[in-house]
Formats: C-alpha cells, sequence, structure tokens
C-alpha cells in the first residue's frame, strides 16, 4: 500500500493536525487520532514466531509495515525497535530469553548496580560507572580481551539495529504518511535506577537505606542524560516529519509516595516539560501503572502541552482532574481479547463520548498489546474503522 | 590489586578508535553514548 509523494504529504499534514489540535487546545481536530500500542502482539499477529522475528529485521520490517495495512493508525509507539535482541545477545550470552508459546520475552539478569555502589556512582559519574563496573558485570566478560571481543561484536549489530530503525521509519513517513513518533527518548534519572541498574526492589530498597545519596545520584545522572535531550529541542522544528521531539515514560512513580516522587522524580519530569513549553512543543508522556495518588503534581504541567498516555487509571476521571492535559488511551484491552465486535464498538462509543467532546483525546488501548490473546484482529480493525467513523468533528 | 577489565581512561578512546574506524569524530561520541545507553539498559 504505497502511496505518490503528493498523498504522503497530505497524510503527513492531515495526522500531524490530528495530534496537534488533539493536544493545543485551540481548536478540534478533524477526528480522534488513533494511536497503536501494539508491541510484541504485531508479531504473533503477522503469524511470525518471536524466536525468528526478534533476530530477523527483514521479518521485523514485515510484520510492523503489515500491523499498519491492516490496522491503519495514524500514530504508533513502537516499530519493533525496542528490543535489539541480536545486540545485546553479542555482548553477553544469555541475556534475553524467548519464549514462543507465551509469546513473551523475559531479561535473564540481576540489576548490575549493587546496594553499596552509590558511593562510587557519585565519585565515578554515570558514565565511566557504567563503562568499568556495570557493563563488564552484566556481561560476565572475563577480561579485557573478552570485553573489546563483544562489544566489538555488538558494534556491529547496533549499526544493523539502526539501519533498520531508519529504514522503518523512512518507510512510515514516505510509503505511509505516517510521522516518526519522537525525535528522542529522555530517560529521567529516578528511571535509570528503577528500570535498569537497581530494579523494582532494589529502587525500593534504596528509597530507605540509601537516602543519604539519592538526591545527588539523580543529579549526577540528570546532568549526564539532560544536554543532548535539550539540544534536540533547538533544532526540532527543522525536523517536519515528526510527531513528539519527546517521548517520556514513567514507571518508578507507583512504588514513591507523594513525598518522594516530589523529591526523587518530580523535578526532573517537570523540567524536563518546561522545557518542551518553552520550546514550543508538545510531548508525550506513557504512565505505566497508575498516577492516581499523584495528579495533584500533573496539574501544574503547562497547559497544552502534554498528552498523557495512561495504562491503569480511569481516563475520564483523570480528565476532569487535569484539564491542562490530553488523556490518551484508556481502551480495555481485554475487551479486545476477550469480547466480541459490537461490545467492542460500544465501549468504544462509550470512551469517545466521554473523552473526546472537546477535541482533546488521542484513541489508544490501556495496555501495551504484547501477548496474542491480548486483542482479537477482528476486534481491533472493528473498532478503529468505528472511530474513523464515528469521532469525527464536522 | 586486581586489574580492571574495562578502564575508562584506558579504553574508552582506544574503543572509539579500533571499533567505530567507519565513523567521524563527532559520530564516534554519539555513537558510543548511544551505544553505552542501550547496553545498560
Amino acid at each position: 500500500m504505497q502511496n505518490s509523494n503528493s498523498e504522503v504529504r497530505k497524510l503527513i499534514e492531515y495526522r500531524k493536525d490530528l495530534v496537534n489540535k488533539s493536544i493545543d487546545h485551540t481548536a478540534k481536530p478533524q477526528r480522534v487520532p488513533l494511536l497503536s500500542n501494539a508491541w510484541t502482539w504485531k508479531i504473533c499477529d503477522a503469524g511470525m514466531k518471536l524466536s525468528e522475528a526478534l533476530y530477523n529485521t527483514d521479518m521485523l520490517y514485515k510484520a510492523v509495515c503489515e500491523h499498519h495495512e491492516k490496522y491503519g493508525f495514524d500514530m504508533y509507539i513502537d516499530l519493533c525497535t525496542r528490543n535489539p535482541v541480536n545486540f545485546i545477545d553479542a555482548l553477553g550470552e544469555h541475556i534475553y530469553s524467548v519464549d514462543d508459546k507465551r509469546n513473551q520475552i523475559s531479561f535473564c539478569f540481576d540489576y548490575p548496580m549493587q546496594e553499596n555502589e552509590y558511593p562510587t556512582l557519585l565519585k565515578k559519574g554515570i558514565e565511566r560507572f557504567i563503562f568499568e563496573d556495570l557493563l563488564p558485570r552484566k556481561y560476565s566478560w572475563k577480561s579485557t580481551k573478552d570485553a573489546y571481543e563483544h562489544i566489538g561484536k555488538a558494534v556491529k549489530e547496533y549499526v544493523s539495529f539502526r539501519q533498520y530503525t531508519a529504514n522503518i521509519i523512512d518507510t512510515f513517513i514516505n510509503d505511509y504518511g505516517v510521522c516518526r513518533f519522537n525525535l528522542a527518548k529522555p530517560i529521567l534519572p529516578s528511571e535509570v535506577l528503577f528500570t535498569s541498574l537497581r530494579g523494582v526492589r532494589g529502587w525500593s530498597i534504596d528509597l530507605s537505606r540509601n537516602k543519604e545519596y539519592m538526591q545527588e545520584a539523580l543529579n549526577i545522572i540528570d546532568d549526564y542524560y539532560s544536554p543532548s535531550a535539550f539540544e534536540i529541542l533547538k533544532s526540532h522544528k527543522k525536523e517536519d516529519d515528526v510527531y513528539f521531539p519527546f517521548r517520556i515514560t514513567s514507571m518508578s512513580h507507583n512504588v514513591m509516595n507523594p513525598t518522594q516522587f516530589r523529591q526523587y522524580s518530580w523535578p526532573y519530569l517537570k523540567k524536563l516539560v518546561e522545557k518542551i513549553d518553552e520550546a514550543g512543543a508538545a510531548c508525550l508522556i506513557f504512565t505505566e501503572g497508575s498516577i492516581a495518588h499523584l495528579t495533584d503534581f500533573f496539574r501544574e504541567l503547562p497547559e497544552s502541552r502534554v498528552a498523557l498516555l495512561v495504562e491503569m487509571d480511569d481516563p475520564v476521571e483523570l480528565k476532569k482532574k487535569l484539564p491542562n492535559i490530553t488523556v490518551a488511551g484508556g481502551y480495555p484491552v481485554k475487551l479486545l481479547g476477550e469480547g466480541d465486535q459490537q461490545e467492542c464498538i460500544d465501549e468504544a462509543k462509550r470512551l469517545i463520548d466521554s473523552m473526546a467532546y472537546d477535541g482533546n483525546y488521542i484513541f489508544s488501548c490501556n495496555k501495551m498489546l504484547s501477548y496474542p490473546d491480548d486483542a482479537k484482529p477482528e476486534n481491533m480493525l472493528a473498532v478503529n474503522n468505528f472511530v474513523k467513523d464515528y469521532a469525527v468533528f464536522k | 590489586m586486581q586489574e580492571k577489565i574495562l578502564d575508562y581512561d584506558r579504553d574508552y578512546d582506544k574503543i572509539k578508535k579500533e571499533l567505530l574506524p567507519f565513523l567521524t569524530e563527532e559520530e564516534k561520541d554519539s555513537f558510543m553514548d548511544a551505544f553505552l545507553k542501550l547496553a545498560v539498559y
């Protein structure tokens, strides 16, 4: 399904307009935009085994293209660029485990940073700490020679992975008229510790046992990651075919109470959004889990700059509490997987009537679609067709 | 004291030079930056 150049430009402008107007609150868009929250589900929906497709970029490319050609979303949060298994496998064996029966990827490693290493992080800084301490430990390199050999192989895989990423983005823009979702994915310092270095358990322990080091550690991590993200904001307006300069993910808030969140996460998140605001841009924040205990913070964010993709929160309640932002998502994946087409359409109508009356809504699911049973293809298609017909503003 | 498997001062620039000969100096820096992030996450 390729379009001519002029058709592609029209589609890009149309879709950008849908997305921009659903967030900037200046006027209603022509219709509610559709955001795909399908991740590894795309691969099984294309009839492929995860264990084959993840290791074969031609298969990934085919699965992602089929997903668009079949369902025709306006936006894709993932183009199968999340799990660079060949790259990780080149760094160290048996990090990923792929289960075709459950369509599941598991990570088989202990989080690399130890509870007593905060002083080392503070002393070395994050880049040197990762390079000298965490990578050799995570990948069990036995010697300097062994490390060089693994890194050499991984560089080749990384080049190939970047090429796949560039190709799939190019196809979506130039063949399908779908913009790149984001230019950068700045990572909050609390997320670095929570998702990568310490894990849920470690981070939860650190919040009480390593309090004396926490603030400085977060500042060190932020000082390392923020500048490159802010650099992108200087030139993002030159990029025509992108929805957002930034996509931000937050998970660590789920294990923080409001006092901890105020100290350890909010200042960094707020700073990112304020920079976005200063640059005259918008961003999407994916809040995995729930922010029900933290909504007052999000009320402080600038008007008309943020789309918040929610997971376990009730989108209708959140919309009432947060008129400054566009709540996205909330469609129950469970229904896509278990309901019939009419039940699915009825729920889509209910959600659109409740959420999109002012034009400030992006339609998407309340969970990342990962497993085969997460959605029946005919349900997804019926819902998308319904939204395109019904969620239209004349 | 046991020798480090990777020593930042000894190895960081060496890896850039030896393993990334196909990139410009500027590209090498951004490559290493992205590479390190991906490797640890």
